[in-house]
Formats: structure tokens, sequence, C-alpha cells
């Protein structure tokens, strides 16, 4: 377990963007590996085992515990990129980067932000190499939908990290 | 910026990030739970990991009820025999004793019961004092 903590917790971290659920959503993963110990000991691929039943287990969650994403990722769309809730809009800018650490904060902060319709193709893509088609099968919305919502992830991503370089020649 | 541009540029950032390490109470977390997790009964185990008493003893059970399904199966002709006999042996003992006075029997029955009815009905009320607070 010590050798697939981190690799499971990151996954559902970055799926879901709440350390506090993501925390939840490994000790579930790794219950179920108890629960199948002989089956997933002996397995050559426990790796990929484990985060196909994390990811699985965070799109359950999302779908079940945060009222429904698919239903407002399509309001959010109708609606354009507006902020999810009020709280949001007071957010305050994004502050600057004035090192590596902070830079890489600052993304990680930047992507834990993207609203979960943006946020989990976004890391299907690029973190777990899942294809357009894949991810639009996972989740059950279009291949149309999916790339909008990625793309749209990336430009919020890139704004945050031209704030980034900005702040770094400014020093 | 085109979109296969944007691609890369986010990959690389992406892919730049250290995996966010698991918090300390995660492992205590799951010990604890695997801990107070009951573990299964024997007889929703596969075989396999039963103890080798129960093994051997399921192996006697299954062997006896074998061996009695193939006993069964071998005197199938001698028990449909006697079925045939017992069966012919009820008929004949209904033709002749219980056929003609089951009529009378069952009319009796139901007099018999209508009248221990009545009989009942009448003591509780005068018993239970029903009939005088009418």
């Amino acid at each position: 377990m010590r050798e697939y903590q981190d690799m499971v917790f990151g996954s559902a971290v970055r799926l879901l963007g709440n350390p506090a659920e993501a925390e939840d959503v490994s000790q579930t993963v790794f219950m179920r590996a108890f629960e199948r110990f002989n089956e997933v000991k002996s397995n050559p691929g426990q790796a990929g085992w484990l985060k196909t039943v994390t990811t699985n287990l965070c799109l359950s969650h999302l779908t079940r515990y945060r009222a429904r994403w698919q239903f407002f990722s399509e309001l959010d769309a109708a609606a354009g990129e507006m902020p999810r809730t009020f709280a949001d809009s007071l957010t305050a800018p994004e502050p600057v980067a004035d090192d590596a650490d902070e830079r890489t904060r600052l993304i990680e902060r930047a992507l834990r932000r993207l609203p979960d319709h943006q946020r989990v193709p976004l890391v299907l893509f690029h973190f777990e190499d899942q294809s357009y088609q894949d991810i639009a099968t996972l989740l059950g919305v279009s291949l149309g939908k999916v790339k909008t919502d990625i793309h749209r992830g990336r430009e919020t991503l890139k704004r945050a990290l031209s704030t980034s370089i900005a702040g770094g020649r400014g020093d | 910026m085109d979109e296969l541009d944007l691609e890369r540029l986010v990959d690389r950032e992406l892919k730049r990030l250290p995996v966010p390490p698991a918090p300390r109470t995660l492992l205590p977390r799951v010990m604890t739970a695997v801990a107070d997790a009951r573990p299964l009964a024997w007889y929703s185990r596969p075989w396999l990991e039963w103890s080798w008493a129960l093994q051997l003893v399921s192996i006697v059970v299954a062997g006896a009820l074998a061996s009695g399904g193939w006993m069964l199966w071998n005197q199938a002709p001698d028990l449909a025999l006697r079925l045939n006999q017992t069966a012919a042996v009820s008929r004949a003992l209904w033709s002749v004793f219980l056929g003609p006075i089951a009529f009378v029997v069952l009319a009796l029955t139901i007099v018999v019961a209508l009248a221990g009815a009545a009989a009942w009905t009448a003591v509780t009320r005068v018993t239970f004092g029903g009939a005088s607070s009418q």
C-alpha cells in the first residue's frame, strides 16, 4: 500500500479537486484491494487495476455526491464561463509566482479550481492518457462536449501560466 | 496559439507537476478500516480457503449425497412398484369401507361443528353477561 498510496491519492485529488474527498476515495480503493487481496497481489497489473478503480470511484463520487455534475456542466455550458458560485466570483486574483514551487502551486490551484466538467476530462486526457473518445464514453457525454470542455480547461490553465510567467519576469 | 500548441504546452506543464503526496493519515485510516472489517463467513469464501476439517466434512457429505442418489436411482423400479401397490390397496379400502359412508361422515362433522359453535357462543354470553346487558 505504501508503494501505491501516492499514486492513488494523486489520481483522486486531481480528479476530485478536493484532498478530503480524495482521501475518502483512496481509503475505499484500498479497502476494495483488501477485499480482493488474493486476486490483486498476484496480478502484475496491480497499478493499472488500482488506477482504474480510483477513476471509477471518483467518477461515481462526483456523480453521486456532487449533485449531478453533468447537469450542472450543461448549465455552465449554456451560461458560458460564469463562476459557479458567488463565492467563486469574489476570489482574489492569482498571486504572482516567484519560483518553481510557487509556479507548481499556482498550476495545481488553477487545476483544482476548474469546474468538475472541465477538470475531469482534462485530467483523464493529460494524466491518465485516455483518448477523447474513451473519455466521452466513460463520462457518457458527446465527443464534441469533451473537446470543448478540455479546450476551456486548457485556456484557463494557460491564463494561470501566463500570470506565473509574467510574475517571474516581473521579479 | 493553435489547439495543438496549447495541448502540448498544457501537457508539458501538467506532466511536470509532482504527484501530490498522500496525507499521513491515509495509511492509519486504511489499517483501522481493514482491522474493523468483518471477515467473510466460511461458507461465503471460496472452497479452497476453507479449513482442512471443513473441506474433509464437505467431501464426506458430498460423497454420502452422491451415494444416496445413486442407490435411489438403482432402486427406482422397485420403488415405483411399491408405490403402485400402496395406491391399489388405498383405492380398494376407499371403495369398500370409506366411500359409502364418506357423505354421512362429512355431514355429521359439519353438524357437530355447528352445534359446538352455537353451544360455545351461548355459554360465553351467559357466563360473561352478554345476554343480560342487552
